[in-house]
């Protein structure tokens, strides 16, 4: 068997490894933030463009996503969990390409400059609308929730599957390739 | 049977035999050959369950197999059965890989063998229904083949194991979760956040939904800020370049009441937005007094604490003041300032401070600390000492209007530099009277307007909303003011909007 059917593609493995720590790194900042006085500040100015950063590459991830073959799921998944996985593969796919587009949004609803770093800005995508603003604001905290509370049952899984069924599946996403030659003749 | 590895297919013969052959060839191996056993013995007149064979491989894989050990080319290419046992079900059948490689003694080719079983199983599988609900492929198949060591699950967990990795996985998640919940403040409730500071607020004055939680009451207005070109030499931000550029802005009482009556002491505050024609703003957040009466955010949080009144006399207890004065006593001195500064009678002829310190950086990449002021065009009256009690709750924002209407406003941008060993992390302590002081141009104010109807309602006059060429200072009172104007913007933009004490009529009618 080629080794692209036991792992993912090589630029999938560097994309979910690269954006799995953004991404958790952005949930971590953002609830810190959030309830933060004394680093308020540097927390936002390092979430707007790490959250723009997210976003392109989510948009990369799921190009690449589109024209790449996956593995086959490992045998040791029943039918049922290849299901929620598939599902929980679309809704972490959705909601890191919505966060970053409702963070976006609501700063433009919400009258504020759109800073990257330096003169570096970006235009508004939506109109300034103070009940926009508070609706957008409210989703992001929420679909933030949604990715945190996703992020743990897909590591739980992964984890079940490493600990206790033991079938290599990490190998899947492995940086490193793991030779596996074709089942010969 | 040592070595043979037996799976149950969900699948009936033919389509499991199908699937096999499918899932061979989109790995890229050959099928050489099916032979159906059961139809050529129909043929032969003979009766035999559905039992058919396959033969498929890949040179690139065999090979080196062959190369260890010539003898194991008699047992490729690789083999897989599909039968039907006598109780109906389909069963899918090869022989293991390593078992292959024993009878033959290959040596030294344990990494390609273990691939090679790896494939085969998950080939197998695939053909076999992958696993409907529980029965996977693995789970059933493998009575027969475990005991004769040929697959690789992996040995069985003993049950204490089992518990042991139930337990470490959950104390993982919990942690990770624990982590979250720390950071987001849940598990520190006494902790002081911009959540619990605006709670403050509101505490304070009451909840004015629709309203800013402190400078509820207030009026906006718009002109231009003109620039003379010398704040070029301080900042590179695009607002010190000669030109004139728009500006909106909001004056206000400080308080968290909307409808409060206008007060000579009350203090004044001024929220402007800079936007020059490159896109970037500049905002800041000024009021009339020359210092902060808090070193940082505990301090200001704690003084709002002392001076909220109290619920039987409703008026501020003093001996709370005095505690509060006595553990902070840089607050102290700066009340003393305060106090000393002489009020003016309105907000046409108030200065407005920056307050805390910035830095500014100019094209050649240096750095310096500054503050700024909006010194008034309009000669300086001082408040009349007694107001007599004014049937007019606006008195001090229909003079203004009044002033608007008659002429234009103007106030002088004034930079001032720090000197080397002036505090920038203290907004309780006025910088000397000599350090430099660069008028940088003039702000002109032409409209007023009605918060009712003025987009300047809805914009947040955060104070470290900067362009580039600005930068917040280490003032811990900066970033605290974001947070928390940040808060109460967010709590009011959802709320409904009720009219404010300045209506659009009682602007018209000073006109």
């Amino acid at each position: 068997m080629s080794e692209g059917s036991s792992q993912f593609a090589y630029l999938s493995r560097i994309l979910h490894w690269l954006m799995a720590a953004m991404l958790l790194a952005m949930l971590f900042i953002g609830v810190t933030m959030v309830a933060s006085l004394g680093d308020y500040h540097k927390l936002v100015a390092i979430h707007r463009p790490l959250g723009i950063m997210i976003l392109i590459l989510a948009i990369i991830r799921l190009i690449n996503r589109m024209f790449t073959t996956l593995p086959p799921f490992p045998p040791t998944m029943s039918q049922r969990e290849r299901r929620i996985a598939s599902a929980s593969e679309r809704l972490l796919y959705t909601l890191m390409l919505a966060l970053p587009l409702v963070g976006w949004g609501m700063l433009s609803a919400g009258h504020y400059p759109i800073v990257m770093f330096g003169p570096v800005h970006l235009p508004p995508i939506l109109p300034a609308n103070p009940l926009l603003y508070a609706i957008l604001r409210r989703t992001h905290t929420i679909l933030a929730y949604l990715l945190f509370v996703t992020f743990l049952a897909h590591l739980s899984a992964i984890l079940f599957h490493t600990l206790i069924i033991r079938d290599r599946i990490l190998h899947r996403m492995a940086l490193w390739s793991f030779r596996t030659r074709s089942p010969n003749e | 049977m040592e070595g043979f590895t037996t799976i149950e297919s969900h699948a009936g013969p033919i389509e499991t035999m199908d699937r096999l052959e499918a899932a061979i060839k989109s790995r890229g191996m050959t099928v050489f050959a099916r032979i159906n056993h059961a139809s050529l013995a129909t043929r032969a007149g003979m009766n035999l369950r559905p039992t058919e064979v396959i033969i498929f491989g890949n040179p690139r894989g065999g090979t080196p197999l062959m190369q260890a050990k010539q003898t194991i080319g008699i047992d490729l290419p690789l083999k897989a059965l599909v039968w039907q046992d006598e109780s109906g079900k389909t069963l899918l059948s090869y022989h293991e890989p390593r078992w292959l490689a024993q009878r033959h003694s290959v040596e030294g080719l344990d990494e390609t063998i273990e691939a090679l079983s790896k494939a085969l199983a998950a080939i197998a599988t695939e053909a076999a229904g992958g696993s409907t609900g529980e029965g996977t492929g693995s789970a059933q198949g493998t009575s027969a083949s475990q005991r004769a060591g040929s697959v690789t699950p992996p040995a069985r967990l003993s049950l204490i194991s089992l518990l042991a990795r139930l337990v470490a996985i959950a104390a993982i998640i919990a942690a990770i979760a624990a982590l979250f919940l720390y950071a987001g403040g849940w598990l520190t409730p006494r902790a002081l956040t911009p959540a619990r500071f605006t709670d403050r607020f509101e505490e304070l004055s009451g909840r004015h939904p629709g309203f800013r939680r402190n400078h509820a009451k207030g009026v906006c207005v718009s002109g231009y800020f003109e620039s003379n070109g010398q704040g070029a030499t301080l900042s590179k931000a695009s607002i010190f370049q000669p030109g004139r550029w728009p500006v909106i802005g909001r004056f206000s009482l400080s308080g968290g009441n909307p409808y409060q009556a206008d007060a000579a002491p009350t203090v004044r505050g001024f929220g402007i937005r800079f936007s020059p024609p490159d896109g970037e703003e500049w905002r800041t957040a000024m009021v009339n007094l020359p210092v902060f009466p808090a070193r940082t955010p505990q301090a200001f949080y704690e003084q709002l604490l002392a001076s909220a009144p109290d619920p039987a006399t409703k008026k501020p207890d003093p001996a709370k003041m005095q505690a509060f004065l006595a553990k902070y006593p840089e607050s102290a001195a700066a009340i003393h300032v305060i106090q000393s500064q002489p009020k003016s009678s309105g907000f046409e002829n108030s200065t407005f401070n920056s307050l805390n310190a910035f830095r500014f950086i100019n094209a050649a990449g240096t750095k310096v600390a500054v503050r700024w002021s909006l010194t008034p065009f309009e000669p300086f009256t001082p408040a009349s000492a007694s107001d007599p009690a004014s049937t007019d709750k606006n008195q001090l924002f229909d003079a203004l209007i009044a002033s608007v209407h008659h002429h234009p406003l103007q106030w002088h941008l004034i930079i001032t530099v720090a000197a080397p060993e002036d505090p920038t992390d203290n907004a309780t302590i006025p910088w000397p009277p000599d350090r430099q002081q660069i008028d940088v141009g003039t702000l002109t104010i032409e409209r007023v307007e009605s918060d009712d109807t003025s987009p300047a309602r809805d914009i947040n006059f955060d104070p470290l909303i900067l362009p580039n060429g600005m930068a917040a200072s280490d003032d811990p009172i900066l970033s605290a003011r974001s947070a928390v104007y940040s808060q109460s913007f967010t709590r009011r933009e959802g709320e409904h909007k009720n009219p404010s004490a300045v209506s659009p009529a009682e602007i018209a009618s000073h006109e």
